[in-house]
């Protein structure tokens, strides 16, 4: 039976799931950094690149949310609230209302963008920046951003069709919206939901750092001797502590780390499968990595 | 070791601390006691116990309360870690660094250049 024309026409059109294009051959949809697959709902390969065999940085790490240290999810398993422009990340926008009213919460987790350079960035949005244009085919929305090194910034843009259809209201017609307080700090490390307390370092294998090596060469200083320790229900050894020290020396030495103001900072890395959270500041003497605690990688 | 009180020192830092994280400014620590100790190679450990937890409202799950970073006259830095479990204070750990004299332990006596309390 024939299918009626309109109903052929969207079957043929490439565009699907968020707008993105779909692999005729494989099925996938094409997000730019990854494939998404639809019929299982999520990406056939993690955020950024790596397997879990060498470390790599995880920039787009929220400790207040567990899903985000889930590299194969789609929008963190939200995608009610959550769109992913780019296949790295997301920006929520959560409230398209007919009063006019656009709110846009662009929380820490969904904060990461690409940099002017094309290099991805973890940062946040400057909430003053916000715009949105209204059209015919749905609302764009364009800010900018600040890395949390300090170091990079640039602007993004998210198209975004609205729930109601076209957005109705004086608000909106006017491209005027607010953005709900972001909040610009990591204040949480939700990263298992028990955290062993005090459990000792010997549950990550030993071995110093070889001279060639970039946590050798870096010269931080690290003081990990109560520090280093993992989540309850992983008593086997997860990293080498000269692995885990390069990859955090590589965090620390590509701006990969998020600092909630002044000389302190926090970030995590992916070793041998498991994410290592780790903390330190910058102080007269060089840097000082002091804590680090490791969690196994949810895939 | 029996317990005991905090010490105006300790106070002062966990203040300082609590003072950086929102949702541990309004913790009570006027009961919170030290009931172990125990000096490492690299600082000092003090186990805090109070008969309820200061901060019942706590919703996070994350054990660093935060950090404080103290850097002395003499080029050394000082790390005071707080840590908490389900609303309980449950350690500060004291960290010295002196990167020109790494064996040195934290001595009973520092004069403060600069002081710094974080949310990480």
């Amino acid at each position: 039976m024939m299918l009626p024309p309109v109903r052929a026409e969207v079957l043929n059109w490439p565009n699907r799931f968020t707008g993105k294009e779909r692999d005729t051959e494989s099925g996938l949809d094409y997000f730019g950094a990854r494939y998404y697959g639809s019929n299982m709902g999520r990406f056939m390969s993690p955020d950024f690149t790596g397997d879990g065999s060498d470390p790599f940085l995880v920039p787009s790490a929220d400790f207040e949310n567990p899903q985000s240290l889930n590299l194969y999810s789609y929008v963190h398993n939200n995608p009610l609230t959550n769109t992913d422009p780019d296949g790295h990340d997301c920006i929520d926008t959560t409230n398209f209302s007919k009063d006019g009213t656009v709110t846009i919460t662009a929380g820490d987790s969904c904060a990461n963008n690409l940099g002017p350079n094309g290099t991805y960035v973890n940062g946040t949005i400057n909430p003053n920046t916000v715009t949105a244009n209204v059209s015919a085919s749905g609302t764009t929305f364009g800010y900018d951003f600040t890395s949390y090194d300090g170091q990079s910034g640039g602007s993004g843009v998210i198209a975004q069709a609205p729930a109601y259809g076209p957005l109705e209201g004086p608000a909106n017609q006017a491209g005027l919206q607010t953005l709900s307080a972001a909040n610009n700090l990591v204040t949480d490390a939700t990263i298992g939901a028990t955290i062993a307390y005090g459990i000792p370092m010997a549950a990550i294998a030993g071995g110093e750092i070889a001279a060639s090596t970039a946590a050798a060469r870096s010269g931080i200083i690290f003081r990990l001797a109560h520090g280093m320790r993992i989540a309850v229900g992983h008593s086997q050894v997860l990293a080498e502590q000269g692995a885990i020290k390069n990859a955090i020396a590589t965090a620390i030495a590509s701006g990969a780390i998020q600092k909630p103001g002044g000389s302190a900072f926090q970030g995590v890395v992916q070793v041998a499968g498991t994410f290592i959270r780790f903390t330190g500041a910058f102080t007269a003497n060089g840097v000082v990595v002091s804590n680090v605690m490791g969690q196994a990688l949810q895939k | 070791m029996e317990p005991r009180a905090l010490t105006e020192r300790e106070r002062g830092w966990i203040s300082d601390i609590l003072r950086a994280n929102d949702e541990w400014q309004e913790a009570d620590i006027s009961r919170t006691q030290v009931v172990a100790e125990e000096r490492g190679e690299e600082g000092v450990s003090f186990i805090l116990q109070a008969p309820e937890p200061e901060n019942p409202k706590a919703k996070s799950g994350r054990e660093s309360v935060g950090n404080l970073w103290i850097q002395t006259a003499d080029g050394s830095s000082i790390n005071v870690q707080l840590s908490q479990i389900e609303g309980r204070l449950r350690e500060l750990y004291v960290l010295f660094v002196d990167p020109k004299h790494p064996e040195r332990s934290l001595p009973e006596n520092w004069t403060e250049v600069s002081r710094e309390a974080a949310n990480v």
